[in-house]
């Protein structure tokens, strides 16, 4: 059995929770000192290698800005496309009164040749219409035409005035659906 | 006053231990800030690489066919008053159409609704009716875009058909910045090229140029 010498003098002796701790410690030290080593040069390398990384980027990034910066005309182009296609789109946008020409057609097919188109007026928003029918039968065909027309939801009977010499002038406006 | 060699020797134990621990609280808030800092800087330059990279592929795409878009773009709608191009597209719409043209009047410039400056054109057109009407569907078929504003139609017992025909013409300063380098740019859009497609098919405003002559006299007053 071995024998446990202490030559210490009694100062040096440690013992009861103190001499735990100190036991403890000691060890924990070189853990901790070992670790602390390892992350630090952990992170040493880690912050190397994002800072090349970073730097590849950035040169990177520096040559392609100087080849965008060398089509500046096409740039220029892009910017000037976007612009106008957005401002045409706007416009493309803008009610015609072209439409409700095209809109009133089956109207004005109706209009027979001995009858007179007084006026039309068309804007983007309604139509109107004053007609001269020399007969009865005329008006009565273009009423029955209107009637049987679905494009307008409505038609409105402005005036409607007889003359023997003149005939019927009757004046309408087509509201859409 | 004499420490005693056993509280030397705890000190000399735990010490260590406090100072690796302020090392660690010291390395750990300046490394991980500075890493911190090197990472976010990483990050902006790969999305301003993305960036770059997708601008600088929408660039080279439009590089072959920009100058021809740009030129529709610019005579669709142009950045000065189109007025006296529109008149010579209804001039020459009408010579087209058969149809006799009088009274072609200009308006002040106005801002429409839209935001964007206007132009009206007034005129008054004589024909058929089938050739009047043809005639005024065709305006949306020329640059600069005219949108028909009012028509007013009137028809003599002869068969002609007179028409007053108001169309609004628009325009719109040129864009004066160019976007910073690292801005973002996308490529057209489906929309946009179907725009594009339509504005190809719009007859396009034909101009001559008048050459200076290099023979005149050096002082014009002299006889």
């Amino acid at each position: 059995m071995a024998v446990k010498l202490n030559l210490l003098p009694p100062d040096y002796t440690l013992t009861g929770p103190v001499g735990q701790i100190v036991k403890f410690a000691r060890p924990l030290n070189v853990i901790l000192l070992a670790l602390f080593l390892v992350i630090a040069l952990g992170m040493g390398g880690f912050f190397i290698f994002s800072s090349l990384s970073l730097r590849s980027l950035a040169a990177s990034n520096d040559s392609l800005k100087k080849q965008i910066q060398a089509q500046s005309v096409a740039q220029q182009q892009i910017v000037l496309l976007k612009d106008r296609l957005g401002k045409i789109k706007t416009v493309q946008g803008v009610a015609t009164a072209a439409k409700n020409l095209t809109g009133i057609d089956p109207i004005l097919a109706l209009v027979a040749d001995n009858s007179a188109l007084s006026e039309l007026g068309i804007d983007s928003q309604k139509v109107a219409m004053t007609v001269v029918f020399k007969s009865n039968s005329d008006l009565t065909n273009f009423l029955k035409g209107v009637s049987s027309n679905i494009t307008y939801s409505s038609v409105l009977l402005g005036t409607f005035n007889y003359t023997p010499a003149g005939g019927y002038q009757v004046s309408l406006s087509f509201v859409k659906k | 006053m004499k420490i005693q060699e056993n509280v030397i020797t705890v000190i000399k134990a735990v010490l260590p231990f406090f100072i690796i621990v302020i090392l660690f609280a010291a390395v750990g808030q300046f490394g991980f800030g500075k890493i911190a800092v090197v990472r976010d800087q990483i990050s902006s330059a790969q999305s301003d690489q993305k960036i770059l990279s997708q601008k600088l592929d929408v660039l080279k795409s439009i590089q072959s066919s920009g100058a021809q878009f740009s030129n529709l773009v610019v005579a669709a709608l142009p950045d000065t008053n189109p007025s006296l191009s529109v008149i010579a597209q209804i001039k020459a719409l009408a010579g087209s159409a058969g149809v006799a043209l009088s009274e072609v009047k200009a308006g002040s410039p106005t801002v429409d609704s839209t935001g964007l400056s206007a132009v009206n054109v007034s005129f008054n057109v004589i024909g058929s009716r089938v050739q009047v009407e043809s005639f005024i569907k065709a305006i949306a078929s020329f640059a600069p875009i005219s949108v028909v504003d009012k028509i007013k139609i009137s028809e003599s017992v002869l068969g002609a058909t007179l028409a007053n025909v108001s169309v609004k013409s628009f325009y719109a300063p040129f864009p004066t910045k160019v976007p910073a380098v690292t801005s973002a740019i996308t490529d057209l859009t489906a929309a946009e090229k179907q725009i594009l497609q339509g504005l190809s098919s719009l007859t396009q405003p034909r101009f001559a140029m008048i050459q200076a002559g290099g023979g005149g006299k050096a002082d014009p007053f002299s006889p």
